[in-house]
């Protein structure tokens, strides 16, 4: 059993690279992986160019986000926008804006909740980040705890980003003028 | 043999098919990764995925044929990951999986209808799964939505809830070993399950 094919089954098995393994897990094929700092820590995934996007993903069994949590992610990444190319790490929000950007003060506590919900979602699959750093369980979310796009959005590459942030532009335009 | 050796074609057709194997949830089609039935370049696809302790697992139709691929951890990794601790779930959480595995897979099998995969397997609702006396129904509903955001199990709410794509995972004797798991669970007394049993015992204290 090699060092490298044991650490890089640990690391994919965690979901990140301890600090003295990098070294080893860089002389894996350089085509097919990579170690990537997400916020000061590292994580081993696939090279950038082979992130599936949608045109393989329509025809492949993969985990799709429900109309609520990708409306959810959408809105963080709105509330987040920098106007940056990519939106990790984006600016902190909290959970007050994200709502905003789906309803603002017309939503009521009903409405809120599902919403609410799908952002502890998002937490848990490291899309968006609840809480302050270090909070690894946030066990309320109230509309004063901070949002931020999640480590697993550090990762994401591809020509799909830039379509996704134009998306993002166009809907912080859109808000504004409704304003 | 690294990548940059390879045609830039067959380059791309392995990189392209560790991708979709590692990044996928559940099965692909077997004509998706043409590149899997390559006599020559599949050990390359084998090589790249062994280099990081993964392999392909091949999902056969009842006639022998290749179905779909998906990948998942080498036995000998699998083994050793479990006895550091890493990926193991808590013990209410296998005592949920365990009895989903017994009411969607075990009991059809022992009535002659195995499910075609695991993950295709008919649901159990979530009603018999409280039948269980011994765990609360707000434990084995929390248990329940816990292991739906692992893709252990799929909560497919009033359409019941059945094995989920984490299963696809599993190598040909990873699934056997649970396979012996629920035999020895269901007739802890029956003869085979003793022999298991012992089996187990002994390749336990072997060094």
């Amino acid at each position: 059993m090699s060092a490298a094919r044991i650490l890089a089954a640990h690391a994919r098995a965690r979901g990140s690279v301890h600090g003295d393994e990098a070294g080893l897990l860089a002389k894996l094929e350089p085509g097919l992986w990579r170690v990537v700092d997400v916020g000061g820590e590292l994580v081993l995934t696939v090279a950038a160019d082979l992130q599936l996007h949608n045109a393989d993903l329509g025809r492949l069994p993969a985990v799709r986000l429900s109309a609520t949590q990708a409306k959810t992610l959408l809105a963080v990444l709105v509330a987040t926008a920098t106007g940056a190319p990519h939106p990790h790490p984006g600016s902190p929000a909290t959970v007050e804006d994200v709502l905003a950007v789906l309803g603002g003060p017309r939503l009521g506590e009903q409405a809120a909740a599902p919403v609410k919900g799908a952002l502890k979602k998002l937490h848990a699959w490291r899309l968006a980040t609840l809480g302050a750093d270090g909070d690894d369980e946030v066990v309320a979310v109230e509309g004063a705890t901070l949002v931020r796009v999640g480590p697993a959005v550090a990762l994401w590459s591809g020509p799909w980003v830039a379509e996704l942030t134009a998306l993002v532009a166009q809907v912080a335009v859109q808000r504004r003028s409704f304003r | 043999m690294s990548l940059v050796l390879l045609a830039q074609a067959d380059a791309a057709a392995v990189a392209y098919a560790v991708a979709v194997l590692e990044q996928t949830h559940g099965v692909v089609d077997a004509a998706l990764l043409p590149v899997l039935a390559h006599p020559d370049l599949r050990p390359l696809v084998d090589t790249e995925l062994d280099a990081v302790g993964r392999v392909v697992v091949e999902h056969l139709r009842p006639d022998g044929t290749v179905e779909g691929y998906s990948s998942g951890y080498a036995d000998d990794i699998a083994e050793r990951l479990a006895a550091e601790g890493l990926g193991v779930l808590a013990p209410l959480d296998r005592a949920v999986v365990a009895l989903v595995l017994l009411r969607c897979v075990a009991m059809p099998t022992a009535r002659g209808r195995p499910p075609r995969r695991w993950s295709a397997a008919p649901p159990v609702s979530l009603a018999r799964l409280h039948d269980n006396r011994r765990l609360g129904k707000a434990a084995v509903r929390d248990a329940v939505n816990r292991l739906h955001d692992l893709h252990v199990l799929v909560n497919g709410r009033a359409a019941g809830i059945r094995p989920g794509p984490a299963f696809d995972r599993l190598t040909p004797a990873q699934r056997q070993r649970i396979e012996e798991d629920l035999f020895m669970l269901a007739a802890p007394a029956d003869p085979v399950a003793v022999a298991l049993q012992r089996r187990r015992q002994q390749q336990a204290a072997q060094p």
